[in-house]
């Protein structure tokens, strides 16, 4: 008899008190019912972009669907409805779209967008330049080709950022791979990539009436087979700089690039072998954010095989990602995994940031990788990632690519949206293969929550803007994201967990032209938008 | 009678009207017109109860529905390859032909002369109370449901409507006896073949296209992964595939690959470089009929879609009956299914080198094909094999010289997708054909073999395989 409630209380104790999980993945109870139609092999596409199309204040996204056609989600108060249609989006039908980055390049007020377009060598028609999708009223978008501005290209991903400072947005477009040939050995054994790759380009707003495309002229026409890229002020000299992941960089020879804004002038300096960060990877997504509060952003770099994690020390990027156990270098034994998008947020609002990566196979010659590639979760414990894969809810088998962070349903947290491409392998047997929708379940802490934009028809994106937010002592930058991940695009709005206190101590803004705004003793749980005259309490 | 003769008759027309605009997006002018056209049956045919020749052009729209049905189904279904799909068409088009055959004296049942399996007797049960309509849709929806069973829920859900609608359209004046029974039998035929084809090899092949226990061997002439997917092996096991025919593997035992070489003065590498001239060649043509053909899964329902839409297109254009329907469109499925087979077999067996992987060693490091390359060996063209033993079939059976029109990519918008227009299958075929080395993904001489061999795959099956 004891023996039987023994195992009765070792079986209760294993299962009794199952632990719920950290996300619910409630896409399809949410709308998202977009299954791909089709049996095409997907190698890639799915970069996803948060993005408030009306500003109704609840933020909608658009799903790149690489062979497929795309789609826009508009939030229906935490339900996605499909927009394409009327919005018009429908226009980039059977084009290849990789990814979108959205920004409001006329300052007009309304989001619009860019979409990098892959496609050549893909036997797809001619459909290969990049699109702007300009937003009228928050009602319906345009297509404006910009082949006559940039010509054909393989783009894969885009960010925006103003790197003039003249208030309008500028986007740089990274440009994939130009032809693809293969390394054999003496008996034909396929050892390696010998590839070429178009250049990247920079487009320059001109008072948001055109773009001219000036990578040349500002130095930053890469041909490295760009994969990712983000402006971001690494240095805090005020100026948005230039990281570039560039893939296959063992076989091109071509690392990662770290280009230095050297604004009032016009152009950027190479500065990736005197930081380090001029890895020769297979660079696939970036994210930032200030894992340490020491005011500077940090960055996480995804790779198959080894991730790289950068912290800014005076503008030096220092990778710790083995010593801080974020490094996913193998899956199984000594064969890699893919990392796509390794996002910072702060997933329970303790003041710290925890870290997503979005992982899936993607077919090589070499490395070997393994097709059940699970996706990732780390939450920050007094500053150490603990893995809570297990628990998360996240690590489903599929094969994710981009994926983005917001707070869909307006509920006080953060959420998770996450693409997933179709793949033919035995391994996704019956599984659902489509986006995720991770919604946050979590106890959460308190938060300050902020949106910036100019005023005046300047700088409405914000990009460049930084806010510093203060509290027990430390200081923990945030920069409005312009693209991030693997082409996609996280929300504009800059979420800071407060923990069990009821207000942020301190908020220094600082705008690009260097006018400085601070604010005390924000009250929690409320989203503020700012702009350089002041505070407006929205929620 | 007259009053019903006109009825049908403009039922039959929408049909044919039909096939001609979706082409053309109109899809929906016709569904609303084919409505009343529906509720004109429904108050008709209680009085009319035969197997007329309007019920035979019946069971010939709902034969030619079902195999839109799984056109649109090739595409939407994850897995289903050229073989995958090829398969499915056969089977259905087995179904077709076998579930008619007791209601068609002329023809015979031909599951005797296929490779281990004889249809059982007790199925020729007394016709006489059976609605043969509701026979051929209950056996035809069976078929598509089980040969496309992974179909996403709006696949299931349009197939669901489809069957319901085929239904109310023709049960009116059929007692519920008799349509219980009708059901029974169409469904009886159905699944006998099926759980036969269960047997042959490929019955869970749409979720094993690249089973992971395979290694290619590795040589000088083997085939690699290519860019830009490097998609290992495609379905490395589906020459071992049980034909449906036998002894159509042994049509092709001659079927021998060109010698490797590096050698500049070699056939292969002569091969090697005229395609890469022509892919330096800008001409748009080539790019234009590359891509008119390639028939990637997912966008046209895969080169055996392509080709049985082909068929349908004849069957509308040159008016055919019934009768030479299910007989063109078994041989034809037969045949294509059969000849994937053989070329697959013949794949794995010789696991031949890729011109994009030749030509990047011994001639042009950055060559790429104008469409993608396959994801398996590239000798024999399975795309050559099944067009030479599709259009084999499609010339014995057409009927006059009338120009043919392609104008299954009339609607897609990736790619030019204007009708092209041919005098004979003959040359259809040989377009077809070429178009894998416009494509470059092909050598000039196996396309040259290929062609060859799958016209003599569809002679094969046309002159064995007896219906009448």
């Amino acid at each position: 008899m004891h023996r039987i409630l023994l195992i009765f209380v070792t079986i209760y104790s294993c299962f009794g008190q199952a632990q719920s999980l950290l996300f619910d993945e409630v896409g399809t109870e949410k709308g998202l019912n977009y299954i791909y139609p089709g049996n095409e092999f997907q190698m890639a596409g799915g970069g996803v972009m948060v993005i408030d199309v009306n500003n109704d204040g609840w933020d909608d996204f658009f799903q790149s669907g690489g062979v497929f056609n795309s789609k826009l989600w508009l939030n229906a108060k935490g339900t996605f409805v499909d927009a394409t249609d009327l919005y018009g989006v429908n226009a980039l039908n059977d084009y290849f779209i990789q990814g979108a980055v959205s920004a409001d390049y006329d300052n007009d007020g309304f989001q619009d967008f860019i979409v990098v377009n892959y496609g050549i060598g893909m036997g797809r028609g001619d459909k290969f330049e990049p699109c702007l999708m300009h937003n009228i009223n928050g009602e319906k978008f345009e297509l404006i080709s910009l082949k006559d501005v940039v010509g054909p290209g393989n783009f894969s991903a885009a960010c925006w950022g103003d790197v003039n400072n003249d208030g309008f947005s500028d986007v740089y477009l990274t440009n994939y791979i130009e032809t693809m040939g293969g390394i054999s050995d003496e008996n034909g054994v396929e050892i390696g990539y010998n590839p070429t790759c178009f250049k990247n380009k920079l487009l320059i707003n001109v008072n948001g009436t055109k773009f001219v495309e000036k990578a040349i002229d500002y130095g930053v026409n890469d041909g490295g087979c760009g994969l990712a890229a983000s402006l971001t002020d690494v240095d805090l000299d005020g100026d948005l700089d230039l990281l570039l992941l560039n893939d296959f960089g063992e076989w091109t020879g071509k690392g990662n690039k770290y280009y230095r804004n050297d604004f009032p002038k016009e152009g950027f300096t190479d500065i990736s072998d005197d930081t380090g960060f001029n890895q020769k990877m297979y660079g696939m997504g970036i994210g930032q954010g200030d894992i340490d509060s020491d005011g500077d952003l940090d960055y996480y770099v995804t790779n198959i095989g080894e991730n790289y994690f950068f912290k800014n020390q005076n503008g030096a990027l220092l990778n710790s990602a083995k010593e801080d156990g974020v490094d996913l270098t193998y899956v199984s034994d000594s064969i890699r995994g893919t990392s796509w998008s390794g996002l910072f947020f702060d997933c329970d609002f303790d003041g710290d940031l925890d870290l997503y990566v979005s992982k899936g196979n993607v077919s090589t010659l070499v490395p070997k990788t393994v097709i059940k590639d699970q996706n990732k979760f780390f939450v920050n414990e007094n500053g150490k990632f603990i893995d809570k894969s297990q628990s998360s809810g996240v690590n489903d088998l599929l094969s994710h690519r981009g994926a983005a962070i917001f707070d869909f349903d307006l509920d006080g947290d953060l959420d998770i949206v996450s693409s997933v491409v179709k793949l033919p392998w035995s391994a996704y047997r019956g599984l659902d293969q489509k986006l995720k929708l991770f919604k946050n379940t979590m106890p959460n802490g308190n938060f300050v929550a902020v949106k910036l934009s100019g005023i005046n028809n300047v700088n409405r994106d914000c990009f460049g803007c930084k806010a510093f937010f203060e509290q027990n002592g430390n200081v923990t930058l945030k920069e409005v994201d312009g693209g991030s991940g693997q082409a996609s695009q996280s929300s504009k709005t800059l979420y800071f967990g407060l923990g069990d206190k009821e207000s942020l101590e301190l908020l220094k803004v600082v705008w690009p032209d260097g006018t400085v705004k601070i604010y005390k003793n924000l009250k929690s749980n409320t989203v503020y938008h700012m702009n350089t005259k002041g505070k407006l309490k929205i929620q | 009678m007259k009053c019903k003769f006109t009825i049908y008759s403009l039922i039959e027309i929408l049909h044919k009207i039909e096939y001609l605009l979706v082409i053309l997006k109109m899809r929906l002018i016709i569904s609303s017109l084919k409505k009343y056209s529906v509720v004109m049956v429904m108050i008709t045919s209680s009085c009319y109860f035969s197997y007329s020749q309007d019920t035979h052009q019946n069971v010939k729209a709902i034969n030619d529905k079902c195999l839109l049905e799984a056109y649109d189904l090739t595409r939407n279904c994850v897995g289903f390859s050229a073989p995958v799909s090829g398969r499915a068409f056969a089977y259905l088009s087995v179904i077709m032909y076998e579930t008619s055959v007791p209601f068609i004296a002329e023809l015979k049942s031909v599951t005797k002369q296929f490779s281990d399996f004889n249809m059982s007797e007790s199925i020729n049960d007394d016709l006489s109370h059976l609605s043969w309509e509701l026979v051929v849709i209950s056996s035809n929806i069976k078929a598509l449901n089980y040969y496309y069973r992974n179909m996403p829920p709006a696949s299931k859900q349009r197939l669901m409507t489809l069957e319901q609608q085929l239904k109310e359209a023709y049960v009116t004046g059929v007692s519920a006896n008799s349509k219980l029974k009708s059901i029974q039998f169409g469904e009886a035929i159905a699944t006998q073949i099926i759980d036969w084809s269960k047997s042959d090899g490929g019955d869970i092949g749409f979720e094993e296209n690249f089973p992971e226990t395979f290694s290619p061997k590795e040589c000088i002439s083997c085939w690699t992964k290519t860019t830009p997917g490097y998609l290992p092996a495609l379905l490395p096991y589906w020459g071992e595939n049980r034909t449906i025919l036998a002894g159509v593997k042994e049509v092709s035992n001659a079927c021998v690959v060109t010698e490797f070489s590096k050698d500049s003065s070699s056939l292969l590498f002569k091969d090697a470089m005229s395609l890469y001239l022509n892919a330096k060649d800008n001409n748009p043509e080539y790019e234009t009929i590359a891509e008119f053909w390639d028939d990637s899964p997912g966008y046209s329902g895969t080169p055996v879609g392509h080709f049985f839409m082909l068929a349908l297109n004849q069957t509308i254009v040159e008016e055919f009956s019934l009768t030479e329907s299910l007989e063109m469109n078994l041989k034809m499925g037969i045949a294509i299914n059969d000849a994937i087979i053989s070329s697959w077999y013949l794949k794995y067996k010789y696991n031949f080198i890729r011109p994009i992987t030749y030509i990047q060693r011994y001639i042009d490091p950055q060559f790429n094909s104008r469409i993608p390359s396959p994801p398996f060996p590239e000798f024999p063209s399975g795309h050559s094999f099944q067009s030479g033993a599709a259009t084999t079939i499609l010339s014995e059976f057409r009927k006059s010289g009338a120009l043919i029109i392609d104008s299954t990519n009339w609607n897609r918008e990736d790619i030019i997708g204007t009708p092209r227009k041919f005098d004979s299958y003959h040359s259809l075929g040989e377009e077809a054909s070429k178009s894998r080395f416009y494509g470059g993904i092909h050598f000039d001489e196996t396309l040259r073999i290929s062609l060859l061999y799958g016209r003599k795959i569809g002679a094969y099956v046309n002159s064995t395989l007896e219906c009448r």
